[in-house]
C-alpha cells in the first residue's frame, strides 16, 4: 500500500519535474494575482496589511484549482487512470499518492504566495508555527476536496468553469478559518491552541476520509 | 388512486393553504408591535427557509439510497434531482425574502451574517450539482456521480455553518422555539406562521413530485429515441448489405461477408 502510494506520488512528481508546469505556469500567475490585488486596492499600505492573509489564500485556492485540474487530466489522458487500475493498484492509494504530489506542488505554490505577499503586502508572520499548521491542514483539505471532485468532473465535454463552481463553495470554511490563523497569528493572540486551527484540522480530516472512500467511486467511469 | 390523482389533490391543498396564508397573513393578523407590517413577511420566509432544508435533505437521503447497492434505483436519483432543483428555487426565495426584509429591518440589502452566508454558499453549492447533472454522459455515471456531489455538500454543510457561526452573528435568534407556552409571538400570529410552514411544505410536495414525473417522463422518451434509432440504423444496415450483396452477386469473399455482418450488428 506504501510501496503504491510512494509509486503514484513520485510519478506526478517527476512529470511536474520534467514539465514544470507548476513553476512555470501557476505560480508566475499567483505572482500575477499578488500585482493586480495591488493594483486593485490603490496601494493603500495599510489597507494590504491588513487584509493580506485573506490574499493569501484567495489566490493560493485559485492557482491550486489549476493544479487539481492538471492532476486529474494526466490521469484521464490517455486513459492512464485505467492502466493504474489495470495494475491492480487499490484506488485509495491512488488517492493518497495523487495527494502527496498535489502537496508537493501546493507547498511550492503556497511559499512563492507567501514570499509575494511578503515583499509586496508587509505582511508579517507573528506566529510561524501556528501559520505553518494551519497552512499544512488546509493544504490537505484543500488537495482532497480538490482530487474528489477533480474526479467527478473531470470528462472530455466538462467546461473550465465547472470545478471552480463545485470547490470553492466547498472550501469556504477553509478560507475562512486559515485566513482567521494568520489573522490571529499576525495579531500576536494566536497559539497552537487557536479555535480556528482546529476548525481547519477538522474539516481537513473530515475531507481526508471522505475523499479516501469516495475517491474510487467518482473515478469509475 | 392513481400518483396523477393524488399529485392533484396535493396541489389543490397547496393552493389553498396558501391562499389562506395570503389572507391570514395580510388581512387577518395584527401588525406586530415593533416592526409593523414588516413582520407579516415572517409568514412567508421562514417557511421557504425550512423547504429548502427539508429539499436539501430528501436529496442527501435520495442520494445515499442510490448510492447504497442494496436499494439501487433510478427512481432515487430522480427522486434527488427533482427535490434538489426545487431546493434551489426556495434558497433563491429565501435569499430574496431575506434581503427584501433586510433592507428596511437593517438597512442594508445583504449583512455578512452567519445564516445568510451559509444560505448563500448553500445556494452556489446546489447551482454546482445541478450544473455537474448537465455534464453529458451515460446516466449510471452521472447519477453515481451527483449522489458522491450531493453527500460530500450535506457532510460541507454543517462545517460551513459552524465556521460561519464563529465568523459572525447577527441574525436574530429562532423566535419560535415551540408554540408553547414559551412562544414569543401572538397567539394568531403563531398560527398563521405555522399555516405558512404547513402551505410551502405542501408546494414542496407538489413540485416535486411533479418535477420527479417530468425527470422519469425525459428518460423514458429518451429510451424510446434512442431505440427508433437503434431500428432505424438497423433497417439501413439490412438494405445497404441487401444492396451490395445484389451489387457484388456471388463475387463476395469470406472477408466480405464478416464485413457487412458487422456492419448489421
Amino acid at each position: 500500500m506504501i510501496g503504491h502510494i510512494l509509486a503514484v506520488a513520485k510519478k506526478d512528481i517527476l512529470i511536474e519535474y520534467r514539465s514544470k508546469v507548476a513553476l512555470n505556469e501557476v505560480v508566475p500567475f499567483a505572482l500575477a494575482v499578488l500585482l493586480l490585488f495591488g493594483f486593485a486596492l490603490d496601494t493603500q499600505a495599510k489597507v494590504l496589511v491588513e487584509i493580506a492573509p485573506g490574499v493569501f489564500w484567495v489566490v493560493v485556492l485559485f492557482s491550486s484549482l489549476y493544479l487539481i485540474s492538471r492532476s486529474l487530466r494526466l490521469e484521464r489522458d490517455n486513459g492512464a487512470i485505467d492502466g493504474l487500475a489495470l495494475l491492480g493498484i487499490d484506488p485509495i492509494a491512488i488517492f493518497f499518492g495523487k495527494l502527496l504530489a498535489l502537496f508537493v506542488a501546493m507547498t511550492v505554490l503556497e511559499v512563492a504566495a507567501a514570499a509575494g505577499i511578503f515583499v509586496l503586502f508587509s505582511a508579517n508572520l507573528g506566529s510561524l508555527l501556528l501559520v505553518t499548521v494551519s497552512a499544512v491542514a488546509a493544504t490537505i483539505g484543500i488537495g482532497s476536496v480538490g482530487l474528489v471532485y477533480g474526479a467527478l468532473a473531470s470528462s472530455e465535454q466538462v467546461g473550465e468553469s465547472l470545478l471552480p463552481l463545485l470547490v470553492l463553495p466547498l472550501l469556504a470554511p477553509i478560507v475562512i478559518a486559515a485566513t482567521k490563523c494568520w489573522s490571529d497569528a499576525s495579531g500576536g493572540h494566536g497559539g497552537i491552541y487557536d479555535p480556528w486551527l482546529k476548525l481547519v484540522v477538522v474539516f481537513s480530516v473530515v475531507f481526508l476520509a471522505v475523499g479516501a472512500v469516495s475517491f474510487g467511486a467518482a473515478l469509475e467511469d | 388512486m392513481s400518483t396523477r390523482v393524488i399529485r392533484g389533490i396535493i396541489g389543490f391543498t397547496a393552493l389553498g393553504l396558501v391562499a389562506a396564508t395570503v389572507v391570514m397573513g395580510l388581512f387577518v393578523t395584527p401588525p406586530d408591535a415593533v416592526q409593523g407590517n414588516l413582520a407579516r413577511l415572517l409568514y412567508v420566509h421562514p417557511p421557504v427557509a425550512w423547504v429548502a432544508y427539508l429539499a436539501y435533505g430528501v436529496t442527501s437521503i435520495a442520494s445515499a439510497l442510490y448510492l447504497w447497492r442494496p436499494t439501487r434505483s433510478r427512481r432515487w436519483d430522480q427522486l434527488a434531482v427533482a427535490s434538489a432543483e426545487v431546493g434551489v428555487v426556495f434558497t433563491g426565495l429565501t435569499l430574496v425574502t431575506g434581503s427584501i426584509w433586510g433592507r428596511p429591518a437593517w438597512g442594508v440589502w445583504w449583512t455578512w451574517d452567519a445564516r445568510l452566508t451559509t444560505t448563500a454558499i448553500l445556494f452556489v453549492l446546489y447551482l454546482g450539482y445541478l450544473a455537474l447533472r448537465r455534464i453529458p454522459t451515460s446516466r449510471e455515471t452521472r447519477a453515481r456521480r451527483s449522489a458522491i456531489a450531493a453527500l460530500i455538500a450535506f457532510i460541507d454543510v454543517p462545517i460551513v455553518h459552524e465556521s460561519v457561526v464563529w465568523w459572525r452573528t447577527l441574525h436574530q435568534g429562532a423566535t419560535v422555539a415551540s408554540l408553547g407556552t414559551n412562544s414569543k409571538i401572538h397567539g394568531i400570529m403563531a398560527w398563521t406562521l405555522l399555516l405558512g410552514f404547513v402551505a410551502f411544505t405542501f408546494v414542496y410536495f407538489w413540485m416535486t413530485m411533479l418535477r420527479f414525473q417530468v425527470e422519469r417522463l425525459a428518460e423514458q422518451v429518451e429510451d424510446e429515441e434512442f431505440k427508433n434509432w437503434e431500428l432505424e440504423r438497423a433497417a439501413e444496415s439490412e438494405i445497404s448489405s441487401g444492396a451490395i450483396a445484389t451489387l457484388l452477386g456471388d463475387g463476395i469473399g469470406d472477408r466480405d461477408d464478416t464485413l457487412i455482418e458487422h456492419k448489421v450488428r
